[in-house]
């Protein structure tokens, strides 16, 4: 079992608990966060080692949400979920250090799964620094 | 954009106007060419073609003309060139005597009906009449001089007679052009509203699909996780059974919003029924839910609990409601509170249904031109465009009796009122 720890935020809990538990069979640590402010409160309280958000979220959305975690933790990697199969109407996110986008659709059905091959790159990434 | 395309419309009926004009010039030349080696009178000469000549240059730089000019004020220049022509022509070709000229008359009359309105057809008729009896008198009498090759002379009493029923046919046939004129503008713009109609429900459509559709894809998510948590025994924690009941309201709730927005796609239902007002704003907002739930938005509804019944076209009335949550969604692109209300008023006679925002409110002299329904008119940003709806909202509730007001003040919110007939209970 590896010591990294994923944050991921949606404000599905349905989904945030399957993902959950699917990031966990994959080896990790896993935190989960309902929605931009929880997830702010727990970047706050323990550092989480990458942080996956979805995009489309009420109150806060994923950009307003990693804007204002890399106020406090400016290195973290994060990936991002969206509907869209392209990114193009997300805009404004290229300070942001967003590591990859992630089609949420595909996550559990994607067989060479590109959000393990991100977090393991991520991973990679974090340690390099 | 309405402008543009009714200037588009216009320009290409002057287009084809302009044609039959000069296929008119050219037959007349031909007609001339025929009696000048028949009959041996020479009409052709120097300032025929200058007659014909300017009629041409007026034909062609319709392009750069309505760039330019005002493309309405314009159709009076043109008509007046036309008519001043025409009556040129009538000179030319022995006044009174010359009958078969005064053909070209109507032709402009009918033009100002087609492509034009009444005012046109009447300013084509009193100017026709005017210079036509100009003419003529003054032709007859001797005070233009004589050019025409038509060697015989009517008795006074007959070119009076001969002009008089001319003048009359005039009017007649303006009449005529007129009625159509009126037939035509009503018939275009009933075609113009069908095609808002689709155009509005499409717009909506465009704005809501993209959200519904992430809904439902973040449902197909989740059933695929499902599906992967009971394909693997080693992560699998909660039971079976359970699982397999959240795939079955996952698919469920999924059906529903595709069903909704479905029914919403489809052309409403030409048919009047009782119609439970609650239902149909409770269905409106849940079609709208998956957009007004990522936006910084509160949805309020104090529905009456007599929950009473309209007459009307459920599926159209339906269309009112989103066109106002979509418009107050606009209206706030920050935080805000959409409020619903129904009341019985008017002693039961009728409900008194609020739709307000807390946007930016619209601008007094806008509120007029909202209530007149001028058809795309919209305050909303180029972007947003879905003031369209206001214009589809007015037609609706027009079309069920009922009424519409606005109350707005800018920077604190608006408010649209709408009251329709309540359906009266048969008594026993």
């Amino acid at each position: 079992m590896s010591n990294v720890k994923i944050l991921i935020v949606d404000d599905d809990k349905e989904f945030l608990a399957l993902l959950g538990k699917n990031i966990e069979s994959w080896g990790y640590k896993v935190i989960l966060a309902s929605g931009g402010k929880e997830a702010l409160e727990m970047i706050k309280n323990k550092a989480a080692d990458i942080i996956i958000l979805d995009y489309l979220m009420p109150e806060m959305d994923g950009v307003e949400t990693l804007k204002e975690i890399r106020r406090i933790d400016k290195l973290v990697p994060a990936i991002m979920f969206t509907s869209h199969p392209d990114n193009r109407s997300i805009t404004g996110t290229e300070k942001l250090g967003i590591f990859a986008y992630i089609p949420k659709v595909g996550v559990f059905t994607d067989p060479e799964s590109s959000l393990r091959a991100a977090i393991a790159m991520a991973e990679k990434a974090k340690e390099e620094k | 954009m309405l402008d543009d395309t009714f200037k588009a419309e216009l320009l290409q009926k002057y287009k084809f106007a302009g044609k039959i004009r000069l296929i008119s010039f050219s037959l007349l030349f031909f007609y001339l060419l025929l009696i000048k080696y028949t009959g041996g009178y020479s009409y052709i000469n120097v300032t025929f073609f200058a007659v014909i000549l300017f009629e041409t240059i007026l034909n062609q730089p319709y392009n750069f003309i309505t760039q330019r000019a005002n493309i309405y004020r314009f159709q009076y220049f043109q008509m007046a060139a036309d008519i001043i022509a025409i009556s040129w022509m009538v000179y030319y070709m022995g006044g009174i005597e010359a009958p078969v000229v005064t053909l070209a008359y109507y032709a402009v009359i009918l033009w100002a009906g087609v492509v034009s309105s009444a005012q046109a057809v009447f300013f084509a008729v009193g100017l026709s009449a005017l210079l036509f009896s100009l003419v003529v008198i003054f032709e007859y009498f001797g005070i233009f001089p004589f050019v025409g090759h038509y060697y015989y002379k009517m008795l006074t009493s007959q070119m009076f007679s001969v002009l008089m029923a001319n003048i009359s046919f005039f009017f007649a046939f303006g009449y005529f052009s007129a009625r159509a004129a009126l037939v035509i503008k009503s018939l275009e713009r009933k075609k113009y509203e069908d095609s808002l109609k689709h155009e509005h429900r499409f717009r909506a459509m465009g704005h809501l699909i993209e959200y519904i559709a992430h809904d439902a894809l973040n449902h197909l998510a989740n059933i695929s996780g499902y599906a992967r948590l009971l394909s693997d025994k080693r992560i699998r924690t909660a039971g079976e059974e359970e699982m397999i009941k959240s795939i079955g309201a996952l698919a469920q709730e999924s059906t529903n919003l595709l069903s909704r927005l479905m029914h919403f796609s489809q052309k409403p239902n030409p048919v009047l029924e009782p119609v439970g007002i609650n239902k149909v704003i409770e269905d409106a907002i849940e079609l709208t839910l998956p957009l007004v739930r990522y936006s910084k938005i509160t949805v309020e509804k104090r529905l009456d609990s007599a929950n009473p019944l309209v007459m009307g076209e459920k599926g159209r009335l339906q269309e009112i409601f989103i066109a106002l949550i979509l418009n107050a969604y606009d209206a706030m692109p920050g935080k805000g509170t959409l409020a619903i209300a129904t009341a019985l008023a008017d002693k039961h006679k009728s409900i008194k249904i609020d739709v307000s925002d807390t946007g930016r409110g619209i601008q007094p002299q806008d509120i007029s031109r909202i209530r007149d329904g001028e058809p795309f008119f919209t305050t909303q940003d180029a972007q947003g465009k879905l003031g369209l709806g206001l214009v589809t909202t007015h037609e609706i509730v027009t079309k069920h009796k009922g009424t519409i007001d606005i109350q707005s003040t800018v920077g604190k919110g608006t408010t649209f009122v709408i009251q329709l007939p309540v359906l009266q209970k048969e008594p026993n």
